[in-house]
């Protein structure tokens, strides 16, 4: 037998140093009793010792290996049978059978793994010599079979748990990657702009489909809000599609309905069979050198986004199209808006307006209403009103706003 | 996931049309429900037109857009022009209009 394979085996069975067990104790106190023995031990055989699972009749946690018949049983296959230890070649000169121990009887049977791998031994030990029936050889190689099934039971109950820690962390690793992949790392520092981006999970467990993302183009900087219908992973992995397809788009000479084109196509052609939908807003900021900004925007089934001024009126801007994923070649149509130095760009999800008008309402009164309010104040500030709106209130879905402020 | 407890959904067919009625809040607990309701009507029977009725829905959101959706491309697929009846609530026609998806063509 390979010894270095047959220790990791005891290693893996994780049994070495483990408190008293009852299963065991019954085990051994049975053998002691069909044999008429006063000692039966489950033993295991590490590299420099001979641990006892279970010492019926003896007061011994472990015996050094050299002495250890246990070590000698285990090499072998079947029963390891001394009748008269003082007469035996194998153990005359055993220190357990030449000294004060007295050891005359020894029968042990291996405790083999599934794998083949012995172990310890189940053994009877008495101070008498003995004769062994094959009957007796029968009933320590049940036993021992009990003895391995247990030990087995631990080892699948233990590696079970281990299994459910490990799939649990795995999970918990792929929402948290499946999150952060909804959202850039940072915002971008743009000159002339004040960006502020928040976002609102409902329920930790379950990655919702909101996102945002924004990145600076040859023109300014690109903004995007959206929702990937639905929630998961199939949510985010479309997501992802958006959001890199929109950033490529961007690296040419792009406006926001021609990159809803081309992202539409993506999914279409892409997910054709897949039921894949998403709705964002995007929006094309370019700041001017006097302050204030350009704005161009399209929308692709997304609420419409709202223009704060700083006299407190609300601007609804956009024009409505179909969700990006609904037919191939939809049309979508830009709009473009001044933003004057101190006007507040607003782009939001459902989810903000599920929040703020009631579950399902894609009513903005109640929005705009908060955003007269806030008129005259900053971007931050403006952010701050909102999310803490969001975070007095239980989230039903996700919720992602970004405000945007030309200095 | 349960459906919600007000949602449902009942297929009648008649004349080769198959009428959907989607009745209480369609979510992403009555997505599966809606979805296996129409396939597995379509798989066993052969229709020319799939009607979805949201008359009496209560509530969509963007999951329950989705099953919507998907209700439009199952239709599709199976050689059955699709068709979306809207009315009653303000919320849902709405949430529809603004993914501009009212108005229901064939494309598969």
């Amino acid at each position: 037998m390979n010894e270095p394979q047959r220790l990791d085996a005891v290693r893996r069975y994780d049994v070495l140093d483990t408190p008293p067990d009852g299963a065991f104790e019954r085990v051994t106190a049975m053998a002691a009793r069909l044999f008429d023995v006063p000692i039966s031990i489950v033993s295991i055989v590490d590299s420099d010792r001979i641990w006892f699972k279970s010492h019926h009749g003896l007061d011994v946690d472990e015996i050094g290996r050299d002495p250890g018949l246990c070590a000698s049983a285990i090499l072998q296959d079947g029963p390891w049978l001394v009748t008269d230890a003082a007469c035996d070649p194998r153990t005359l000169t055993n220190p357990l059978v030449a000294g004060e121990f007295g050891l005359r009887f020894y029968a042990g049977m291996p405790l083999t793994t599934h794998d083949g791998y012995n172990l310890g031994t189940l053994c009877v030990i008495d101070r008498e010599p003995r004769r062994v029936s094959d009957a007796e050889v029968a009933t320590l190689r049940d036993l021992a079979s009990v003895v391995m099934d247990e030990l087995e039971l631990r080892l699948s109950a233990r590696n079970t748990v281990t299994l459910q820690e490990q799939l649990r962390q795995q999970a918990e690793d792929v929402a948290r990657t499946l999150q952060d992949s909804l959202l850039p790392a940072e915002l971008p520092q743009v000159p002339g702009l004040d960006v502020q981006a928040r976002y609102h999970v409902a329920n930790r467990d379950r990655v919702g489909g909101d996102f945002y993302d924004v990145f600076p183009c040859d023109t300014g900087v690109a903004v995007v809000v959206g929702d990937a219908c639905g929630k998961g992973a199939k949510a985010a992995a479309l997501t992802g599609t958006a959001r890199w397809c929109l950033r490529t788009v961007a690296l040419g000479a792009w406006t926001p309905a021609q990159a809803l084109h081309r992202l539409n196509e993506v999914i279409v052609r892409g997910h054709a069979n897949a039921e894949r939908y998403a709705t964002l807003a995007l929006a094309a900021v370019q700041p001017l050198t006097g302050g204030g900004a350009d704005l161009t925007l399209a929308l692709a089934g997304h609420p419409h986004p709202l223009v704060l001024r700083r006299d407190g009126t609300v601007d609804r801007i956009g024009i409505t199209a179909p969700v990006a994923g609904w037919a191939p070649d939809i049309a979508y149509t830009d709009v473009t808006a001044q933003l004057a130095s101190g006007d507040i760009l607003v782009m939001f999800t459902d989810g903000t307006l599920d929040v703020i008008s009631g579950r399902g309402s894609m009513d903005d009164t109640q929005l705009r209403a908060l955003l007269t309010e806030a008129a005259g104040r900053t971007a931050a500030e403006v952010a701050d009103a909102l999310d803490d709106r969001l975070s007095r209130s239980r989230l039903s879905d996700d919720a992602a706003f970004l405000v945007i402020q030309p200095t | 996931m349960t459906s919600a407890p007000n949602f449902g959904v009942q297929c009648r067919a008649s004349d080769g049309t198959l009428h959907v009625r989607i009745t209480g809040d369609l979510d992403l607990g009555a997505e599966p429900t809606l979805i296996e309701a129409l396939s597995d009507y379509l798989s066993k029977h052969q229709m020319s037109r799939v009607v979805v009725d949201v008359t009496a829905t209560t509530f969509i959101d963007s999951s329950g857009l989705r099953a919507l959706l998907r209700c439009r491309d199952i239709a599709s697929r199976a050689q059955a022009a699709p068709t979306l009846v809207l009315g009653g609530n303000d919320r849902v026609q709405s949430l529809l209009q603004i993914a501009g998806v009212t108005d229901w063509f064939d494309y598969a």
